[in-house]
């Protein structure tokens, strides 16, 4: 049961209808995921699309680390669309299967790359305490690069306005989709 | 101090000073220290001032209701310089002192009858953030309000003023010398 309602064809702007048939030639979470909530606010879909489109094509960070604080911002979140979208994404790019099982359980994971282990702790301690110690900084900057440093953040943040749009509007999982995060809150505690 | 330093405009690229010159000829009218942090990255820091321009200068949402809800981010963020940033404008807008008063000082407002809509605001802002989801008697008051535009809207605005909250936060982007702190003496940046 999702809150949102469908926005009629007819009743679109020449913008939302041009960034409608995009997302209709996508794959699934193209077409179910945030943009279909962000398309009710005309204009705000195609410039949050821009942002994350630079992010995934253009940014210096390899996808391994870009679908790691991904996968971490769907954890924190709880936004399991993301985390499910996202995982074979993670796997294809590299990230360890046994990264990932971490990840979903919540439990600290035993990477066995430096990097993700930087940019981990970066974004967890971000999540966490809102700010970064000189040490976790130093780490991330040393393993990422300042460019890369910059799209670590950008991406935890494009993500979280992504997930708390997903969040807020109860985006469904698809048909058939099972849930990854087995402890999640709901709005009245654990299902 | 920063830990990233300003950028000095004549020894930038032809690719990040056009980024630059664009950012501060628009309505911003200058580049303020988040977008030099940005601006390592001209491209991307283009494509997230246009976000950012999108949700200030062009969205419906009333200018005061967006601005409290920065205010509650920056506030949630414990982020010095995007309150800084902001107060001024939220309080040009018509929010009461009193209530964003309160609001730095970590306390829940008492909303007047008149500030209804900062309320609601308030609520399902403060709500999914917290809990990171919004109850359905939360979602109903602010649809009814609101309508779907300007929940996906104000949605989107807690979101993109946590990410610049990040952005200030990784980079120890400080309000400038002087400035009291804004959440009472809580020390900003290590």
């Amino acid at each position: 049961m999702t809150r949102l309602t469908e926005i009629e064809t007819g009743a679109m702007t020449d913008e939302q209808r041009r960034f409608h048939d995009w997302m209709a030639a996508g794959p699934w979470e193209r077409r179910e995921g945030p943009f279909k909530v962000l398309l009710h606010a005309p204009g705000l879909a195609e410039a949050v699309n821009q942002v994350n489109q630079h992010l995934r094509s253009q940014g210096t960070l390899a996808k391994r680390i870009r679908e790691l604080v991904i996968l971490i911002n769907a954890r924190h979140w709880e936004t399991e669309i993301e985390w499910l979208s996202h995982e074979p994404q993670a796997r294809d790019a590299g990230l360890d299967d046994a990264v990932i099982a971490a990840l979903a359980q919540g439990r600290e994971p035993d990477f066995r790359a430096d990097d993700e282990a930087a940019v981990h702790a970066f974004c967890r301690e971000l999540l966490e305490t809102r700010w970064v110690t000189d040490a976790t900084f130093a780490r991330a900057r040393d393993a990422v690069g300042e460019v890369g440093l910059i799209e670590v953040v950008c991406t935890l943040g494009l993500y979280s306005t992504l997930s708390l749009v997903m969040n807020a509007f109860e985006v469904p999982l698809g048909p058939g989709m099972s849930t990854p995060i087995a402890d999640r809150r709901g709005p009245g505690g654990p299902r | 101090m920063s830990r990233l330093p300003l950028l000095d405009r004549a020894a930038l690229d032809e690719a990040t000073a056009a980024v630059f010159d664009a950012i501060a000829s628009g309505p911003r009218g200058r580049v303020s220290p988040p977008y030099q942090a940005l601006l390592r990255s001209p491209a991307l820091a283009g494509r997230i001032q246009s976000l950012g321009a999108f949700l200030r200068f062009e969205s419906a949402f009333p200018d005061s209701l967006r601005e409290f809800a920065i205010l509650i981010t920056a506030r949630a963020w414990n982020c010095a310089y995007e309150w800084h940033a902001h107060y001024p404008i939220a309080v040009a807008a018509g929010l009461p002192e009193a209530v964003v008063g309160a609001v730095a000082a970590g306390r829940r407002p008492d909303f007047a009858e008149a500030d209804a809509d900062a309320e609601l605001v308030y609520d399902f802002s403060t709500e999914l953030q917290e809990t990171r989801r919004v109850s359905d008697a939360q979602y109903g008051r602010a649809l009814a309000r609101f309508g779907e535009q300007g929940v996906v809207e104000l949605t989107t605005i807690n979101g993109y003023y946590a990410m610049f909250a990040m952005i200030l936060n990784t980079f120890e982007i400080a309000p400038p010398e002087g400035v009291a702190d804004p959440f009472g003496g809580r020390e900003t940046a290590s």
